[in-house]
């Protein structure tokens, strides 16, 4: 009877972790996936535009289209962070609560550099806007610096 | 009396190696903190201390006596020996403290670089081998490589701890010795001297290790 008990506690155990398989599979927390999808969005134009700026691509009259599309990216980008979304799939440091101000102030400069950039694709010139570019990736890393875990 | 320091302990390829390593370290950091959007130079950086480490495996095989891992890897016992200062007999080349340092900052550094090969920072920069791995891997590497910074750092202020150690302590300038490459007979095994290997097999040594880093970093080129 104790050799039966010992084999139901095994396999009740092991039916018990595939429980936590739920928590290795895809993230359901809608803020977290929607914000991911519109940071990804934001880092496709972002190498578009470097392919333009940086590699010599052929249709640089398009950079005003990845311009506004990061924008308009950032203007969809919606409650993104409500309380408790840091906790899941995501790379969100306490910070963003504990320093609402200095995490809104992060947004901000990234959006005026989105829009500065935008601006310098349509003055047309080119040494503008790679320093717009460039602007507007260094406001990237400076959010990612205190804002997300490393 | 003043005893002048010429016994042959580090060989030219490993004096070279250290400070070079010292160079591009700090140039890894500066030229993330400073460098341009793309980390082009960060990335250069990298292959480049990668060659150094791929070389300095080789070399602790085939180099000069004081270079091989053979010679300065120590066991457990002689380690807790040497530290509570049991034996104090000298070392030619690493102590065995500085030995497992030595492995302790080769496996660090190379584990950085590595990392740092799969890493993306998520806006305009990723490693030549990102595109080999899941999404989700290359997260992992790349938190290895930002957090593996903090533990660099810490290797490196206790290897500056250790070498004012051994001056106050022991009267020993492990400095000066990487620098010329040769201590005085106070510090070392009586008649004992580095055998060193010719010049032009460690620069074979570079050679395939430059070769060898290529390859790697062009693997999408053959996929």
């Amino acid at each position: 009877m104790k050799r039966l008990t010992m084999i139901g506690c095994a396999f009740a155990g092991a039916l018990a972790s595939t429980f936590t398989l739920p928590a290795a599979a895809d993230e359901t927390n809608p803020y977290i996936v929607h914000r991911q999808g519109t940071y990804k969005t934001i880092s496709g134009h972002m190498d578009s535009l470097k392919a333009m700026l940086f590699l010599n691509h052929e249709a640089q009259g398009q950079a005003a289209y990845h311009a506004e599309a990061i924008v308009e990216a950032y203007k969809h980008m919606g409650n993104a962070y409500p309380a408790g979304s840091d906790k899941g799939k995501t790379k969100a440091r306490a910070e963003i609560w504990s320093q609402p101000e200095k995490f809104r102030e992060a947004g901000r400069n990234s959006f005026a550099a989105a829009t500065a950039l935008a601006e310098a694709t349509q003055m047309g010139d080119q040494k503008e806007v790679v320093e717009a570019f460039k602007k507007l990736g260094s406001t990237c890393k400076a959010c990612h610096d205190d804002f997300r875990k490393k | 009396m003043k005893q002048t320091c010429d016994i042959p302990v580090w060989d030219l390829p490993t004096r070279l190696f250290h400070w070079l390593l010292v160079l591009l370290v700090a140039g890894a950091w500066l030229s993330y903190k400073f460098g341009d959007v793309t980390m082009t130079w960060h990335k250069w950086n990298g292959y480049a201390v990668l060659t150094l480490l791929l070389f300095r495996l080789l070399w602790g095989f085939i180099g000069s006596s004081t270079a091989r891992f053979g010679d300065f890897v120590k066991g457990p016992f002689t380690l807790l020996r040497y530290l509570r200062g049991g034996a104090r007999e000298p070392s030619l080349g690493h102590n065995p403290a500085g030995g497992w340092s030595v492995l302790a900052m080769l496996t660090v550094l190379i584990v950085q670089a590595v990392a740092g090969l799969f890493t993306s920072d998520d806006i305009l920069v990723s490693g030549p081998l990102n595109f080999l791995v899941s999404s989700d891997t290359a997260d992992t590497l790349s938190s290895i490589h930002r957090l593996g910074y903090y533990v660099l750092l810490g290797l490196v202020a206790l290897h500056l701890a250790a070498l004012v150690f051994h001056r106050l302590a022991h009267g020993e300038n492990l400095v000066r010795a990487m620098i010329t490459g040769n201590k005085g007979p106070a510090h070392v095994p009586p008649g004992a001297a580095a055998v060193l290997r010719p010049l032009w097999l460690a620069a074979l040594c570079l050679t395939l290790a430059a070769l060898a880093v290529w390859f790697g970093i062009n693997a999408w080129l053959f996929w």
